[in-house]
């Protein structure tokens, strides 16, 4: 049980002392879906 | 003069295989537990046949590795590294036979090497039927071979350091996170770690609002996460991501295999302070690159062929394929036949293009890597603007990974001859399901499907088709996972034996 | 003579809608053919049979179904509340789901459906309930497990001992 929470609690640190990695990660898939999404309306227009 | 190995070389060998096969068979506790844990005690036994065989050879293994002397060497390692992977193949392929879901035992070897691989390609009979502890070690699999099984021994079970960078080299790692090596796993094991609870948890939550029940909902949402982020592509049904029916599940996979496809020392930079890398890395570039550019012949070949009503489903199904195709996941929504008969050829080599590109160096995923992609590319430009440039002008090119590098021959000539090695075991895979009188286009798409570890299926991979092709998909997802290095070695190491002297 | 004619016209009248009853399947596309040839398909009317699997996710605008055929291919239904109010136990490790006949609609990309390729019910009616399985342990591998058990442990002796003269005895064995 000691061995769980200790694991969590070191998780959690881990967690928070990470998130503005996190971010930055997430903030990279977003762009990168918005540029999908741009290709998709550029290759409509091409195609129509 | 090519010397001969001398007894002391096996026993060297002998016990680094023998140490990592104890550690694999450590890993028979978690489906054990699940099986206690979901009432399967019919199960029991079949790990615990599995652990005792597992852990025996690896006993044996190190039985007649005893008085080992020295030092490891480069080529010891790159033989531990390739003949790990190829026993451990057989001994964790026993609670697949043993469930009775195989039609024979290499099947059940093919599906141990495709997890362990990340490929995700499956040969299994009867998936929606398999119990929670199978399932549990399907996915355990290739969450440890995303990672690295001898990653895993080095993070954990391995106290001495001697000979450990080159064996975390020999499993196609080659980048350090940190000066020491086993502190170096260690990262690696804590960012997977992270992500496993962060991304298990948003999983849960989406899988409960979708309608499927706890404790059900918890399990898938584990082994999705472990599917996604090792870039394996194994799903506890048989429809993979088609049988959620649901937009948020495909977005949430979609974030872990972009994830999963990431360089783990780019991961460490960037929770380490250092933001800017995520935009400047040269494999982060690169990806941005190809993803684009086959998605856009993606796109316009679903948009021609009229298949999907709106621009949005346009988006939601191509992405979602390119993507898991892209980063060597393999998840599908849609039916393995439909991507050549209703999506069209254009769009199969695109799928096939990104395939091959495959994901980041160092990361969980396979194909060409981003870096070697950029550094192709850069060495292009470099010959591109010295044919431009006078032929006594000096220039340097450089490429940002970490730091910034200047860009050398060796770089290129190294990155080039990976990537004719990964093209001539795709187009040998493809000649030889061609010969087996598969259309060229099925052959090549499952080949490189095989040989970058993605596990997309175009409805070749099944348990009828011959068995000189899995065999072959079996050596191609080995020699891709390990990035041909420890194949050299083990080539270099067999010459040796035979015309040393 | 009539009458006897009326009799056996009638009683084989009777036996054809009884068989037809009894054996559902008969009109019913394989799901692995409706895959597969899913173009000719498209838009049609189709009745399939198999075994419900997984879970029965609701959603707002019903429930979705995968139906597993005798093949081993399995294919999304989205079904009305109403209409599978009996439908219950789904197939997995511990239980044999319920074996149902869908009628309905087959779509090969359904555009209010985000491009899915799946059935929506008009009709699903259980044919057969499922039921649960039971796994027996089996003693024999229970004692292979054991006996194996101890082999590990013995050998693990073994090469704990050796291993340890080894290294007490001077174990630089030469080249």
């Amino acid at each position: 049980m000691i061995l769980t929470m200790k694991t969590f609690r070191s998780i959690a640190t881990h967690i928070a002392s990470s998130s503005w990695g996190i971010v930055v990660e997430g903030v990279y898939i977003v762009l990168l879906l918005l540029l999908f999404y741009s290709i998709v309306l550029i290759c409509s227009v091409l195609i129509h | 003069m090519i010397s001969r190995p001398y007894p002391n070389d096996f026993r060297l060998i002998s016990n680094q295989i023998g140490k990592v096969l104890c550690g694999i068979s450590l890993l028979y506790s978690i489906p054990c537990v699940t099986a206690v844990a979901c009432g399967e005690w019919d199960q029991i036994p079949d790990y615990l046949i599995s652990f005792n065989a597992c852990f025996i050879a690896g006993l044996i293994f190190i039985f007649f590795g005893i008085g080992a002397t020295g030092r490891m060497r480069w080529v010891h390692s790159m033989v531990v590294a390739a003949f790990s992977w190829f026993i451990a193949d057989p001994l964790c392929a026993m609670p697949h036979y043993l469930s009775g879901h195989f039609a024979s035992y290499f099947d059940a070897m093919f599906d141990v090497m495709s997890g362990f691989t990340t490929t995700g390609l499956i040969l299994i009979l009867d998936l929606d039927h398999i119990s929670h502890s199978l399932n549990m070690w399907r996915h355990l699999l290739t969450y440890v071979g995303g990672q690295g099984m001898i990653v895993l021994v080095l993070a954990f079970l391995v106290r001495g350091t001697a000979g450990a960078y080159m064996m975390y080299v020999g499993e196609g790692k080659d980048e350090k996170l940190l000066p020491n090596v086993i502190h170096t796993t260690r990262a690696i094991w804590i960012i997977s770690t992270v992500y496993l609870f962060l991304g298990t948890a948003v999983l849960l939550f989406v899988l409960e609002y979708e309608g499927i029940a706890f404790p059900r909902s918890l399990l898938h949402a584990l082994w999705l996460f472990m599917g996604a982020w090792s870039t394996g592509g194994f799903a506890p049904q048989s429809q993979s991501i088609l049988y959620y029916h649901s937009v948020y599940v495909e977005l949430v996979t979609l974030v872990i295999m972009i994830l999963g496809s990431f360089n783990f020392v780019l991961h460490y930079a960037v929770w380490s302070g250092n933001p800017r890398e995520m935009f400047k890395n040269i494999e982060i570039r690169a990806f941005t690159v190809t993803a684009s550019l086959t998605f856009a012949i993606l796109a316009c070949a679903l948009i021609r062929s009229g298949v999907y009503a709106d621009l949005v489903t346009v988006l939601r199904r191509g992405s979602y394929l390119l993507i898991s195709g892209h980063t060597t996941t393999g998840y599908m929504q849609v039916y393995a036949n439909q991507i050549i008969q209703d999506w069209g050829e254009l769009a199969t080599v695109a799928i096939i293009v990104a395939m091959a590109f495959g994901a980041s160096a160092c990361s969980t995923g396979g194909g060409f890597k981003g870096l070697r992609t950029g550094i192709v590319a850069k060495g292009l430009y470099h010959e591109i603007k010295r044919i431009m440039l006078s032929e006594d002008a000096y220039f340097l090119t450089k490429f940002h990974h970490i730091k910034d590098i200047i860009l050398t021959e060796t770089h290129v000539k190294m990155a080039g001859l990976i990537i004719i090695c990964y093209v001539a075991i795709h187009l040998i895979g493809a000649l030889i399901g061609s010969l087996f009188g598969y259309p060229f286009v099925n052959a090549l798409f499952e080949c490189v499907s095989a040989g970058s570890n993605t596990g997309l299926s175009c409805g070749v991979t099944a348990p009828a088709m011959p068995a000189l092709l899995k065999g072959y998909y079996i050596f191609a997802m080995w020699a891709g996972r390990l990035e041909f290095i420890s194949l050299f070695g083990l080539i270099a190491f067999g010459i040796s034996i035979l015309r040393g002297k | 003579m009539i009458t006897r004619v009326c009799i056996l016209i009638a009683a084989a009248f009777l036996a054809s809608s009884r068989l037809s009853a009894a054996a559902p399947e008969d009109e019913a596309v394989a799901v692995d053919t409706l895959i597969a040839q899913a173009r000719n398909y498209d838009g049609k009317e189709v009745v399939i049979v198999g075994e419900l699997v997984g879970d029965i996710m609701a959603r707002k605008e019903g429930c979705w179904l995968n139906i597993l055929g005798k093949n081993g291919v399995a294919i999304g239904v989205m079904a009305d509340r109403n209409s599978i109010r009996d439908v219950s136990i789904a197939g997995d490790y511990s239980h044999h789901g319920d074996y149902l006949r869908v009628k309905g609609t087959m779509y090969r990309f359904a555009a209010n459906l985000g491009g899915e390729t799946c059935i929506i019910a008009k009709e699903v009616t259980t044919i057969r309930k499922g039921y649960p399985v039971a796994h027996s342990l089996s003693w024999k591998r229970l004692a292979a497990g054991i006996v194996l058990t101890g082999a590990s442990i013995i050998f693990g002796i073994i090469v704990r001992i050796q291993a340890g003269s080894t290294a007490v005895g001077g174990g630089n064995v030469p080249r």
